[in-house]
């Protein structure tokens, strides 16, 4: 086809599958937290815990000196949680430390998602392309996902793979082989469950605002409610209403460890995946073609 | 025949927005004419999948009626009347989403959200954030984002919308470039009537929901009646209004200023009002033929009843 002197031609192109059309979503979506200003100082800061034990590893290898000889240098007392070859090594930066980052990361991306997209009328963009709303739903969530898992998955993973590449011989490989792979599993399944909770609020919501307050009053709140639930009914499993909390012990089960709050995990398990039914259920409804442009 | 639609009906509730729709849009640059809520949108959301209709039929290229909305979406090109911009991206980004959303390769979408960029007059500014851009320049990127798939048809809703002399006259020379020289079908959704006479070589008037006419500009235009403006002096015009009735004028009136005012049937040369003024004795001092447009058009069958079936169609 030849080109026109205002300077349009024809394409021709072999049209992508369903499944490649999530990707551009998924990735705009990822990308979304860096868009913001300082938003990757703040993903950087969200890395603060991992990159503290990292810290304390590099200490414990003698690599990095923080005390003069014969004073402790090189030997902190942190019990299994600056022992390379236990899963809490690995689990506490994210499960314990990272409660506030996970915040700032779901408030700040996940959550806002779809509800900024219906706030900004977007939403008759995306119907109006070649892509069902469970696609957009999708590409939603791994955009989600991946940005959850950046921060609490890969970054696990590097505090690992320092610590065998520390070591002196192949023993830390050899040790953390079988229990590593299943930590960083389970830190997935929590950051998938937590997108997938983030993103179905963010569809259900009108504006970004609107779904961040939701969220925040919801993850803070039954924190403490939970909390005083466990107070008052002395019951460990009462904690679990948090799904933060509820996700760590299942992942916390999965790599098997014991933890402080020792309760059933499938109570946990049951929990969470009640309320991702039931938000899900809700957003499908609320992702309709017709619902969306109805808006 | 680039869209079709039998006996179309669309609700919301217990507001009829398009009823019983008929009729047959050819390929090349159509109109969809008609005041605010006189249901443009609804039936362009319709063949997009996007509302159901109550009642009829639609059908858009060869596909079949029942066809994936998906394959029609891939085929189909839609700028929205609304400001509607996915948040957060330039120019550049979005336009080469849109593209990938409907089913480009990356690379492909990227070069091609690059060369329509360029075709909307973009080309400086595609880095800058959209939420930055004037109202003309959101307008072409929403019109690059329904051109960046190579659609084969094109629905435009208002799109000179809040747009200056300049960028009004822009984008109507993008939408006949798209019509005319690509051999693109454009639906062009509007209610400026100057837009619609000026691009489309067919047009739908619609008015509370019903279609009044459908049918070539030209057909439409093209009526027994046309208007001569004439201005005499040195002889009575009411006279001469007497006097040229039914010599192929079919109604003569003297207006304001001593204006007469002569309605022909088609056919009518001027040289016979020149004869008659003549004979009468006078001078003519203006004559001004007015040809029936489509406001005329519009106006007439507005005025002809909104509950009128639609005087012709396609």
């Amino acid at each position: 086809m030849a080109i026109y002197t205002r300077g349009y031609r024809d394409v021709s192109y072999q049209p992508t599958s369903a499944f490649a059309r999530i990707w551009p979503i998924a990735r705009h979506e990822l990308l979304a937290m860096f868009r913001m200003r300082f938003g990757a100082i703040l993903f950087l800061l969200c890395l603060a815990p991992t990159v503290g034990q990292l810290i304390l590893l590099l200490v414990r290898a003698g690599l990095w000196e923080v005390a003069p000889e014969g004073r402790g240098g090189g030997a902190i007392p942190f019990g299994d949680r600056l022992d390379p070859a236990s899963p809490n090594f690995y689990m506490w930066p994210i499960t314990t430390m990272s409660f506030v980052p996970f915040l700032v990361l779901t408030t700040l991306v996940s959550v806002r998602a779809i509800a900024k997209d219906r706030a900004a009328g977007a939403l008759e963009i995306y119907w109006t392309r070649a892509i069902s709303p469970w696609a957009y739903f999708v590409g939603k969530w791994y955009g989600s996902f991946l940005l959850l898992a950046a921060a609490f998955v890969a970054a696990p993973c590097v505090l690992w793979l320092t610590s065998v590449l520390l070591a002196p011989d192949w023993s830390q490989l050899e040790a953390t082989i079988g229990m590593v792979p299943r930590v960083l599993a389970g830190l997935a399944w929590l950051c998938a469950t937590m997108a997938l909770l983030a993103v179905s609020v963010s569809a259900l919501a009108p504006t970004p605002n609107f779904a961040a307050i939701v969220w925040l009053f919801v993850v803070v709140g039954s924190l403490g409610f939970g909390q005083v639930l466990r107070f008052a009914l002395r019951e460990n499993w009462t904690v679990a209403i948090n799904p933060w909390r509820a996700g760590k012990r299942v992942v916390e089960w999965f790599a098997g460890f014991t933890p402080f709050f020792d309760y059933s995990p499938w109570a946990a398990l049951g929990l969470v995946t009640g309320i991702a039914a039931v938000l899900l259920a809700l957003a499908a409804r609320r992702l309709r073609v017709l619902e969306a442009v109805a808006s | 025949m680039s869209v079709r639609l039998r006996g179309l009906t669309i609700a919301y509730g217990s507001v009829v927005a398009v009823d019983d729709a008929t009729f047959e849009l050819p390929k090349g640059a159509v109109g969809l004419l008609g005041r605010n809520g006189a249901g443009k949108t609804s039936i362009l959301r319709a063949l997009l999948g996007l509302v159901r209709p109550t009642r009829g039929s639609m059908q858009i290229l060869d596909l079949p009626p029942d066809a994936d909305p998906r394959e029609i979406r891939r085929r189909v090109g839609y700028m929205p009347e609304r400001d509607c911009f996915i948040p957060g991206l330039n120019g550049f980004e979005c336009v080469a989403l849109a593209g990938q959303l409907s089913g480009m390769p990356e690379r492909q979408a990227f070069r091609r959200a690059h060369e329509v960029l360029w075709l909307v007059g973009l080309e400086e500014q595609r880095y800058r954030a959209v939420a930055g851009y004037s109202t003309g320049m959101r307008q072409k990127v929403k019109f690059g984002t329904a051109l960046v798939h190579d659609p084969d048809v094109l629905f435009l809703d208002e799109p000179t919308n809040g747009l200056d002399p300049r960028g009004r006259v822009e984008m109507l020379d993008l939408v006949q470039l798209m019509a005319r020289d690509l051999g693109k079908s454009v639906v062009l959704s509007s209610h400026i009537l100057q837009d619609v006479e000026r691009t489309c070589s067919d047009v739908v008037l619609m008015e509370g929901g019903r279609v009044l006419a459908a049918g070539p500009v030209s057909d439409l235009t093209k009526n027994a009646r046309r208007t001569f403006h004439v201005g005499v002096e040195g002889c009575d015009a009411q006279a001469l209004a007497l006097r040229l009735r039914g010599d192929g004028v079919v109604a003569a009136s003297v207006g304001e200023r001593g204006l007469l005012q002569l309605d022909v049937v088609e056919g009518f040369e001027a040289s016979t009002v020149f004869a008659a003024v003549s004979a009468a004795g006078g001078v003519v001092r203006r004559l001004v033929e007015h040809r029936r447009s489509l406001e005329d058009v519009f106006l007439g069958a507005v005025a002809a009843g909104s509950g009128a079936p639609a005087a012709e169609t396609v």
